[in-house]
């Protein structure tokens, strides 16, 4: 009987993520940075994660899902030749820059952070996530092209 | 050559002109696709035949044939990677693969409804096959330009 109390009351308890300085993760962020094959690893997931969020979600109609589910693969798609490039020579050496790998976590970051406003519930209708991917999307093609740009101007 | 083939191919003999038209440049060959993989994501998310878990992969899927398409035509766009996309090869590569969505399009809007494992196979082999063109072209740039 005390043990089913002791679970209600920790089921009942609210745990809270430490807040964290951006300050203090400037170890990680700089490992992270440093190639784009770890940048890449780090952020796969957040689309699925955030695809499936919203498919489980219940402020969005059906329609509505499917078109922020294929806005997510977009943005994947992207993601994903990118790093299929990181494995071509002179290719690889542009995306290494680590200009380039901030860059590329920069716009990742801007996901993961409607992800999190969208699972905390302070983000949520469809327009407003579709917005916010629109805008990841927008920034990773200009990134596309800026690397196209670089590539033939290191030639 | 079965009869079938046959009788195939001449009724595209007939649509040689305009095939041959699209087929010429990379951005007439893009254009009359362009839409196509939202709207194919669109059609599957609306089927009552598909699973949640299918459609998921399969809207992926889609999206990264819209991505990579769209980032095809930046590169055209912005006149990177022109010999590559220019070359006839190439665009007729690009059709051959657009063609396959198409075909595929069609069909599952045709109520030819082929099992979603084989679609979600179909789409993950021309998605693989864009990212391989998508590889060189943006190789392409490094190199010749």
């Amino acid at each position: 009987m005390s043990e089913v109390c002791g679970v209600e009351q920790a089921e009942n308890v609210e745990v809270k993520a430490p807040e964290l300085e951006p300050e203090q993760l400037q170890g990680l962020l700089a490992y992270l940075g440093s190639s784009f094959e770890r940048a890449f690893e780090a952020v796969e997931p957040g689309a699925h994660e955030f695809r499936s969020a919203i498919a489980n979600g219940n402020d969005m109609n059906d329609d509505d899902k499917a078109i922020n589910a294929f806005k997510l693969g977009y943005i994947n798609g992207l993601a994903h030749s990118l790093h299929l490039l990181a494995f071509n020579g002179a290719i690889e050496k542009v995306l290494n820059k680590p200009e380039n790998v901030i860059r590329f976590l920069s716009a990742m970051s801007r996901l993961f952070k409607l992800y999190n406003e969208y699972s905390a519930g302070q983000k949520r209708g469809w327009l407003n996530i579709y917005d916010g991917l629109a805008g990841v999307s927008n920034e990773l093609e200009d990134f596309v092209r800026d690397i196209a740009v670089q590539l033939k101007v290191q030639e | 050559m079965s009869e079938q083939e046959q009788t195939q191919k001449s009724g595209l003999e007939a649509f040689k002109g305009i095939l041959d038209y699209m087929s010429d440049s990379f951005a007439r060959a893009y254009i009359f696709a362009e839409v196509v993989p939202a709207n194919f994501a669109y059609d599957v998310a609306q089927s009552s035949e598909i699973t949640e878990k299918e459609k998921a992969g399969l809207l992926q899927s889609f999206g990264e044939i819209g991505a990579l398409m769209d980032m095809l035509k930046a590169g055209y766009d912005n006149g990177l990677g022109m010999t590559f996309l220019e070359n006839p090869d190439n665009v007729k590569e690009f059709m051959t693969i657009i063609s396959r969505l198409l075909a595929l399009y069609r069909d599952f809007r045709n109520g030819i409804m082929i099992r979603p494992i084989e679609l979600s196979l179909a789409v993950s082999d021309i998605v693989s096959d864009l990212q391989s063109f998508f590889i060189r072209f943006m190789k392409s740039i490094n190199a010749s330009e």
